[in-house]
């Protein structure tokens, strides 16, 4: 009616936003194109990406935005218009929903009876009189809600549940858009930045990467101190943790003592343990044995740094890890030999005599690896205005999904009237989903009945 | 007997019952329907014994100072922790679903197909069996027990969704044909089978959605971001938007029979998917689950 004067065009497009075709089709289509990202490793350089597709291949996803799709503008454009069509069909649906939920009690009228999904007729004929009382305590006990009326032929009941489940898709739907206005809020007011700070050392700046920029603190974080303990006999970090300090205007502020689980907050940011590490690569305490002169010589060498032995041969250490193949710590070694040339091998730790690959002239072994006496901590800060909303959003995304799963409306209605000193009960019940588990409910209820006549 | 002694009886006990279950369901002789039950009720019970004895086992990892288990740290009691734990606590959920199935439909096919997804996330699990490991400072937490439990849940009632769903296709090709055999007839019916894949797949959103917003909830706490687009996040969510397109399909476009059967059915692949092949296939923050 009041659409009459509205270009169709546009009736059009209101008709097809509020579908819930397109919700389906959004719903699948973001879950198909969700997996590209999962299946292209997200946000590497670009060098990585055109070695492992090619330059034309790289151009065309790069194109599509295949190496950030989560945050591709079509990504985003998808994810807004579900928002949209959620709000559009929540809207369209929403006064017959009120409707629905405030309706009074359907009259009972008994040529609808037989058109309910369920029905039955019972006859009780024993107990006629104390039948009434009986009636009215079944009712009461199955919980919900019911209500009496009372005509010249005889009474009605109507009995009903679950009413509120009615509103479950909808409370659900308004937690989904709240989720989403909280993660814009995040996207648009906050950030997610890092930070390495050595211990003893002063950070003011931290570091966004997914947007590339600095972003200076007011305050200064202190790492006093970075502690880690292995469970023993072990590599495997058990406990990491760091002493923090915040310090404004040359005073300490604040201060915590952080780990994985365990973060700081101060003025809306949040620092967060994320990893460790040296804070300088270790140092190789090295011996080298002279094969001709069975002399042995110790060296300590930093990383890549070069040492001389004897005239014009030379070692250095180029790479290490703390387990190489499975068989422990181990460097790899460069020897410049004068005449014999130079070579390269990898020396472990605690393979006893493995020289197979030592130089012509000298042995090398592995005495030691000194591990720096300094750590550096590695921190993630967040400011995030939206993750409150985030919470509320999930929080009524929950109630509504449960009002949807436990709760169910059904309504159960009862003609009861007198015929020859007997009374004849007219039963009619329907429910708006769950049908068997109701017919169940309603076969109680009828049993239950016809056992009030007996019991007097 | 340790943890692991006592899943490998557990895996096979689960595979007698499935046998007797198929058994059943060719005889028809009931008999062979309770011997079955009881079978797979011995299979869950060495199942439970050996994920408390496994808690048991985690916590003797820790020296012997830090054993005594305070309301923060009862998560050193749940042995999920890596993807030979999560199989065999997939194995466990899915059974607890299908005895409360059982009490309420009571499908004898559908114990059988449900005591075999055990027994092959059992016997899968055995190829990366190993003892009780302490955890990494990430795992150590709370949230991880209320995110796996619930997850879990979810994963389970998929699976569930899933064996209904192969019934339900089973069943709809034998209605076509006149005369149905012993094994056909033994099954439901048809709408009673529709009806429950769409209540699992319900009760599975739920505790799927639950499980992302507590695994978002604690990634915050631990991480400072509830959600990164980690692979693992993105099939949950892949998952979600899956069913949730289930529910629509289901309830507001009103589709019904077979083309949700076979969603149901897809859906399963999706969410092994999310479950195996993230941990398995693509590396990210779950990688611990993969060996």
């Amino acid at each position: 009616m009041e659409n009459r004067n509205i270009n169709p065009l546009i009736l059009r497009i209101r008709k097809l936003l509020s579908s819930v075709g397109l919700t389906v089709v959004l719903l699948f289509g973001l879950a198909g194109v969700s997996i590209i990202g999962t299946l292209i490793q997200q946000n590497l350089p670009p060098i990585e990406y055109t070695q492992r597709y090619g330059f034309k291949l790289y151009s065309f996803f790069n194109l599509l935005g295949f190496f950030d799709i989560y945050h591709v503008w079509w990504f985003v454009g998808i994810i807004v218009l579900l928002a949209v069509n959620l709000t559009f069909c929540t809207l369209e649906r929403l006064p017959g929903v009120f409707k629905r939920l405030k309706q009074g009690e359907p009259l009972v009228d008994e040529s609808r009876f037989k058109n309910l999904p369920f029905y039955r007729e019972i006859v009780i004929d024993k107990g006629v009189k104390a039948f009434p009382d009986r009636l009215d305590r079944l009712l009461r006990s199955l919980g919900g809600k019911f209500t009496v009326n009372a005509d010249s032929k005889g009474k009605n009941y109507v009995w009903e549940k679950g009413r509120v489940s009615i509103l479950g898709p909808y409370i659900t739907h308004a937690g989904i858009i709240i989720i989403l206005i909280g993660a814009l809020i995040g996207n648009l007011a906050g950030f997610r930045a890092n930070v390495r700070i050595v211990e003893g050392e002063k950070a003011n700046v931290v570091y966004d990467v997914s947007r590339a920029k600095e972003i200076p603190l007011d305050f200064e974080v202190k790492c006093e101190d970075f502690s880690v303990d292995f469970y023993p006999g072990t590599e495997r970090p058990k406990r990491f943790a760091s002493d923090l300090k915040v310090i404004e205007d040359g005073k300490v502020v604040a201060g915590k003592v952080i780990e994985v689980n365990s973060p700081l907050k101060y003025k809306g940011l949040t620092f967060y343990q994320s990893d460790y590490g040296p804070a300088a690569p270790p140092s190789f305490e090295i011996m080298v044995h002279n094969i001709k002169t069975e002399k042995d010589m110790d060296v300590v060498l930093n990383l890549e740094q070069e040492q001389e032995i004897q005239n014009d041969v030379t070692i250095k250490v180029i790479d290490y890890a703390q387990n190489y193949m499975g068989f422990g710590p181990a460097v790899l070694v460069e020897l410049n030999e004068d005449s014999q040339g130079s070579s390269r091998f990898p020396v472990f730790q605690n393979v006893k005599d493995f020289d197979a690959h030592s130089g012509k002239a000298y042995r090398v072994k592995l005495t030691k690896i000194i591990e720096p006496s300094l750590y550096f901590t590695g921190l993630q800060v967040t400011r995030d205005p939206g993750v409150n909303v985030v919470w509320l959003g999930s929080f009524i995304m929950s109630i509504g999904l449960t009002l949807a799963f436990f709760l169910y409306h059904r309504m159960i209605l009862l003609r009861v009237k007198e015929d020859n000193g007997k009374i004849v009960v007219l039963a009619g019940g329907r429910s708006f989903k769950n049908k068997i588990g109701f017919e169940r409910e309603f076969m109680k209820v009828i049993e239950r009945i016809k056992a009030a006549e007996g019991k007097l | 007997m340790n943890s692991i002694e006592m899943f490998n009886i557990s895996t096979f006990v689960y595979l007698a019952g499935s046998s007797v279950f198929l058994w059943h369901l060719i005889s028809r002789g009931s008999n062979a329907r309770i011997i079955a039950i009881f079978l797979t009720a011995i299979g869950a019970l060495f199942n439970t014994a050996g994920l408390i004895v496994r808690g048991m086992e985690a916590l003797r990892t820790l020296p012997v100072d830090e054993r005594s288990i305070t309301l923060s740290k009862l998560y050193t009691l749940f042995p999920v922790t890596n993807l030979y734990e999560s199989l065999i606590f997939f194995a466990w959920s899915t059974i607890i679903i299908y005895f409360v199935l059982e009490a309420l439909y009571s499908i004898a096919a559908l114990g059988f197909l449900l005591t075999l997804i055990a027994f092959v996330s059992m016997l899968f699990a055995s190829r990366y069996s190993g003892h009780a490991e302490p955890l990494v400072p990430a795992l150590q937490s709370n949230w991880l027990t209320a995110h796996v439990i619930t997850s879990f849940l979810a994963y389970a009632a998929f699976a569930v969704a899933f064996a209904a769903g192969i019934l339900y296709l089973i069943k709809e090709r034998s209605n076509k044909s006149p005369e149905a055999s012993g094994f056909l007839s033994i099954l439901p019916a048809i709408n009673i089978i529709e009806n429950m894949i769409y209540r699992v797949i319900l009760f599975g959103v739920i505790f799927l959605t639950l499980g992302i917003v507590l695994g978002a909830a604690w990634a915050n706490y631990a991480w400072g971001s509830y959600w990164s687009w980690d692979p693992k996040e993105t099939w949950s969510l892949i998952t979600w938007l899956f069913y949730v397109g289930f529910l629509h399909a289901r309830f507001t476009l009103e589709w019904r029979g077979k083309r949700l059967a076979i969603l149901a059915v897809t859906g399963f692949v999706v969410t092994i998917f999310c479950y195996l092949g993230v941990n398995l296939l693509l590396s990210g923050l779950h990688s611990y689950g993969g060996e």
